[in-house]
């Protein structure tokens, strides 16, 4: 069968393909002009599919490398604090050897200056922040992470209350990894290598069983309460006994002993713990009695038993506190007593059994100061605020120097420990670069716009268009109405 | 006289001819027009002398050229073209929708996440916490964009669909009217047969037709699998909704969905009743997973702003009296536990446990099972059916499920407390009992512990409390939990229990009803950031804690990017999301290869047409030189004839 061929058909063909030339010309200048070659999910599903998962990729590490360099940004400035740390811990110890070895106050003067000033130093070094967050203050980042307050005492030590949280904040950095960046800074700057509670003081107490809560140091307070005198000899305390009697003691750690020389009680003599007799009368209430040791009674010889002659024993009772008389516990004579700071309900136990008198002693808990806390006691020991022996100066000095030690080692592990965490982030980072060049690397594959190719596409879709235009050209050209005359 | 008459029958049906093909080269390019040929036939002949001698020549007939075959496969090929046409419109907007370039859906969910993990290292930084925020809102209304252009693209199509009807008929009245002037005419209508066949092809863009003409009756017409007597009463349609609330196309009174297969009608009727709801959906789900997930690990949460005296649920139930299961919650709740904290003035926590049993409680239990706990009340809203929960003076409350800060101690004689401290890491909750052994002083005396159980009685922990604990310092339990006993004393037998929370919202309830939500609304029409959250950014719960660098729950809000929550738990947002684009992407792909195919094949068919019923000038010319040539030789007959009769007349003169 012929095929006709009409006018019609030639050009209706003729506008069909040069538009589909046409839109095949679109598209390569589409794609040539924008560099994409995928610009919608039909112009190849699959490969689509594959580019935007890669795309979706590239956002996530964008984003983790975005959380990841912050991350390290806060670190950087943490561990450049935790060195400066561990520097401040290393001079203190120094300061607390050559404390020790000091020959005179100048120059003990001179070290507790300086460690006032690392003391000045790390307090600013717990305000460090990072994009307006504390750095120490864990979770609780929004505020300075500790509060410090002179010790009302010489021989309590500085108060330091940490306002922030326990728990430290974590960002999340990619690859499933997560790391810590704001530390809490108690965990930072304080450790708890407790060891047996050390008292200082002639008042007989001593530290007794169990494991203590307070921490630092504080001043024990003895007081006396009440003076008994036992059995017949109708001595009484005297009307300043109450508030001036200095011992304290159960049944069997003090006595008196009188000598009634009137015989009928009226006069005579009465000494303590055997010491230098005092003539009475019984016209005394209030009579001081002084042992040989500077142990004070106020006696009351007003009643004393006509012809009585003899030992007499005494209770004298007494009370302790650890929160400068806030609160009082009174002493039983055991040898486990718990004695609590009203304040924060820390508490030490100690031995009463041989508690001999009235008086201030000095509690220390070993390895519970916080590194601020230790350069205050280096500064207050080298004053020696506590007034102690030069022996026990350079006792607790030396105990300083251990405790310091130890912080150091603690600085320069969390300082190892940030370290790590950096080295990690670095290596992470490597890692996420990396797998981000291979994204957009696969990514340039699947969507971009192979130039050579599409340019050679536009050129051949070009010429097929002109092709059209010359061949519809042509076909119109031939006509029988041309040969007609 | 015989031959003058030849001479001019030849005259005139060249004459004749000559008309039709001047009118085939003047239609040659009007749409619909097939080509008319001429045929001649000889008239009788006449006798003479014992033969015959023919009398000259007639036209038999004048044909309108035309191949039925390929006009009806060309109907149909017209109809396939419109419909692949018409869905491919439909779905290369879908295309658009989801993926418009630069901020599309995956773009948009990509960031946000983004956003979140950048908060993590930067949870300080207000800035960063509203980028988070400005992200969420930027993707609730693409959401909204999305479903708002999705519904009035369905609205245009149903009045698309209107308006094709009204079009349809409008033709169909045509068709009738020309049926009748077909049938009323005593020769063949050849000018109205092309219209039909014109108008036909214009029905096929709508509909699938197919014929089958009388002339007696006019055309008989097929519509969507349905014959219809097409006579000189216009069949006409209408649109209508069936029970199922799909829309239909249904002819004269009858209520029955024609299923057309071809034109642009069971296209556009196919992309209102499932092309565009299938999409809906999909982004429906994809909202509403994203709300639930997201609500679901907010809720459980709290922000800088800290614990709560007044939450009100924003997705209210539509019936608060009945079992919640079929109460009308905007998401799906399980049977399990809910775990309220309630704290009071000194921080001190306590935990509450609520049972739901979503096939026997309703809303309203619910509530008085939370008003029976003490310092907190909870009711359902008369107005909005949703539930809201208040605290007495002093009291917060939230559903962190951290750990009680204090345990029961109503059989517990000693004056130290425990308190407890950590976050439980564990992954299933439990209860622990504990039970001391030894009676004296904590951290004094000797001989002095604590003895751990889990639920099933198993001893997992012996804590030494006695002279060698530091009182009041932390003992690890276990799965991070810690406990620890201030100074005070401890009595021999005292014991307690706590609990450990792992999920503090077994049922999804909290998601289900809006408590504490990131986002509001259950899909994507509605769906958008918590205003109390755009209000106060303190509000969004990105720890566990008021603790401003707490980013406990920024990192599980983070997992849900990979966690696959989607499409029964086996597609991650992205992936969901990247599926729905490349269905929708190979689907265009496909339609569009089709319409090439099927566009290729209307062609062909055309062509094929043209071959037979196209006017081709270039033939026409030559029918018309032939015809002249037939014109002038039959002038020559008649010039030769009267020359003959004048030699004739001069012979008499």
């Amino acid at each position: 069968m012929h095929y006709r061929v009409t006018s019609s058909a030639i050009g209706s063909r003729a506008i069909q393909f040069q538009a589909q030339h046409n839109a095949a010309i679109l598209k390569y200048s589409e794609q040539i002009s924008s560099g994409v070659k995928l610009q919608r999910p039909s112009d190849d599903p699959i490969a689509f599919r594959q580019a935007t998962s890669l795309a979706s990729r590239l956002t996530e590490l964008t984003a983790d490398m975005q959380s990841l360099s912050n991350a390290k940004a806060v670190l950087s400035t943490s561990v450049v604090q935790m060195q400066e740390f561990g520097e401040i811990m290393t001079r203190a110890r120094s300061i607390a050897q050559q404390g020790i070895q000091a020959l005179d106050d100048g120059e003990r003067e001179a070290l507790a200056l300086e460690a006032d000033g690392l003391l000045t130093q790390l307090k600013d070094m717990t305000k460090a922040t990072f994009d307006s967050a504390f750095i120490f203050g864990g979770t609780k980042s929004d505020r300075a992470p500790f509060e410090f307050a002179e010790p009302v005492s010489a021989g309590r030590s500085l108060s330091v209350t940490y306002n922030g949280a326990s728990e430290n904040s974590q960002a999340y950095v990619g690859e499933a990894v997560t790391v810590d960046t704001y530390y809490a800074g108690t965990a930072i700057f304080s450790i708890n290598n407790r060891s047996d509670t050390i008292v200082f003081g002639n008042t007989g107490i001593k530290s007794g069983p169990g494991t203590d809560t307070l921490r630092a140091k504080t001043d024990l307070q003895i007081t006396h309460d009440t003076t008994e005198y036992l059995g017949a000899s109708g001595l009484l305390p005297g009307t300043d006994s109450e508030s001036l009697d200095s011992i304290i003691g159960d049944v069997g750690t003090h006595s008196v002993t009188i000598v009634d020389t009137s015989g009928d009680g009226s006069a005579g003599t009465i000494s303590l713990n055997g010491g230098p007799e005092v003539a009475f009368a019984n016209t005394d209430t209030n009579l001081l009695v002084t042992s040989e040791t500077g142990e004070k009674v106020y006696i009351d010889a007003s009643a004393i038993t006509a012809g009585f002659n003899g030992s007499v024993d005494i209770r004298a009772t007494g009370s302790l506190s650890v929160d400068g008389g806030v609160s009082k516990t009174a002493i039983d004579f055991s040898t486990a007593q718990s004695v609590s700071d009203a304040a924060t309900g820390r508490f030490a136990v100690l031995d009463t059994t041989d508690v001999m008198g009235v008086g201030t002693n000095q509690l220390e808990f070993p390895g519970t100061s916080d590194a601020f806390q230790m350069l205050y006691e280096i500064a207050s020991d080298l004053r020696n605020e506590r007034g102690l022996s030069g022996a026990d100066v350079s006792s607790s000095l030396d105990r300083r120097v251990g405790e310091l030690s130890a912080m150091s080692d603690h600085a320069f592990s969390v300082l190892g420990e940030q370290s790590t965490s950096l080295a990690t982030l670095e290596r992470l980072n490597f890692r996420l670069e990396d797998l981000e060049l291979s994204v957009t690397t696969q990514l340039s594959d699947v969507q971009s716009t192979d130039i050579a190719e599409s340019v050679l596409q536009l050129q051949n879709s070009q010429s097929l268009l002109q092709y059209t235009y010359a061949v519809t050209a042509q076909i119109s050209q031939l006509g029988l109405l041309d040969f007609l005359r | 006289m015989t031959n003058f008459a030849i001479g001019l029958s030849g005259l005139r049906s060249s004459q004749y001819a000559m008309e039709v093909i001047s009118n085939n080269i003047a239609n040659a390019d009007s749409e619909g027009y097939h080509r008319r040929s001429v045929h001649l036939e000889e008239t009788l002949p006449g006798q003479f002398g014992g033969f015959q001698f023919g009398t000259g020549v007639s036209i038999n007939y004048i044909e309108r050229v035309r191949d039925s075959v390929t006009e009806s496969s060309l109907t149909f090929a017209i109809s396939d073209v419109s419909r692949v046409d018409q869905t491919l419109d439909v779905e290369t907007q879908l295309e658009s929708l989801f993926h418009a370039g630069e901020g599309s859906m995956i773009e948009r969910v990509d960031a946000f996440f983004a956003e979140l993990t950048k908060l993590t290292s930067t949870p300080g930084e207000p800035t960063q916490r509203n980028a988070v925020l400005e992200q969420a809102d930027q993707l609730s209304q693409l959401f909204h964009q999305i479903s708002g252009q999705m519904t009035n693209h369905r609205s245009s199509i149903r009045y698309q669909v209107e308006q094709e009807i009204d079009t349809l008929n409008g033709k169909m009245q045509t068709l009738t009217d020309l049926n009748v002037q077909i049938s009323s005419q005593t020769v063949t209508a050849n000018h109205e047969l092309d219209q039909l066949d014109q108008l036909i092809n214009e029905i096929a863009t709508i509909v699938d037709v197919a014929r089958n003409e009388r002339v007696s009756t006019g055309a008989t017409l097929a519509f969507g699998g349905s014959v219809i007597q097409q006579g000189f009463n216009p069949s006409l349609f209408h649109s209508f909704t069936t029970e199922e609330g799909d829309l239909a196309v249904a002819v004269g009174d009858s209520e029955k969905a024609l299923d057309f297969e071809g034109g642009r009608m069971p296209a556009l009727l196919d992309a209102y009743n499932n092309i565009i709801p299938e999409f809906e959906a999909k982004l429906n789900e994809l909202a509403s997973g994203l709300i639930q997930q997201m609500d679901q690990i907010h809720a459980v949460g709290v922000g800088p702003s800290g614990s709560f005296n007044l939450l009100e649920g924003n997705r209210p139930v539509e019936d608060p009296t009945v079992p919640l299961a079929e109460a009308g919650a905007a998401f799906p709740i399980e049977a399990g536990d809910l775990y309220i904290s309630i704290i009071d003035a000194d921080g001190n926590r306590r935990t509450e446990t609520v049972s739901i049993d979503p096939e026997t409680d309703s809303l309203e239990d619910i509530a008085a099972t939370i008003s029976g706990f003490s310092n907190i009340n909870a009711s359902v809203n008369a107005q909005t059916n949703g539930l809201q929960i208040v605290t007495t003076p002093g009291y917060q409350f939230d559903f962190t499920g951290n750990l009680e800060t204090t345990p029961n101690l109503d059989t517990y004689a000693g004056s130290s407390v425990p308190t407890f401290s950590g976050s439980y890491t564990g992954d299933v909750s439990q209860s622990l009992s504990y039970q001391i052994s030894g009676t004296g002083e904590v951290g004094v005396s000797s001989d002095l512990l604590v003895n751990v159980f889990n639920e099933d009685g198993a001893q997992i922990a012996r804590l030494d409390i006695g002279e060698d604990y530091e009182a009041g310092t932390d003992l690890e339990i276990f799965d991070g939990v810690s406990i620890s006993f201030p100074p005070g004393s401890v009595v021999d037998g005292d014991s307690f229990e706590s609990e450990l929370v792992d999920n503090p919202d077994e049922t999804g309830i909290l998601s289900a009803l809006g408590m504490n939500s990131f986002f509001e609304g259950e899909d994507a029409s509605t769906i958008a950031v918590n205003a109390k959250i755009l209000a106060d950014k303190g509000t969004f719960a990105s720890g566990v804690s008021s603790d401003l660098a707490d980013t406990t729950n920024l990192l599980l809000m983070i997992d849900l990017q990979q966690t696959r929550g989607m499409a029964n738990n086996s597609l991650s947002f992205g992936e969901y999301l990247n599926e729905v684009t490349t269905t929708i992407g190979i689907r265009v792909s496909n339609n569009t290869q089709l319409s090439s195919s099927l566009n290729g094949l209307q062609t062909k068919f055309e062509q094929e047409r043209d071959s037979v019923s196209g006017v081709d000038l270039n033939e026409e010319l030559v029918y018309m030189q032939q015809f002249q040539k037939q014109h002038e030789a039959s002038i020559r007959v008649i010039q030769t004839a009267e020359a003959m009769f004048d030699q004739l007349f001069q012979i008499l003169q």
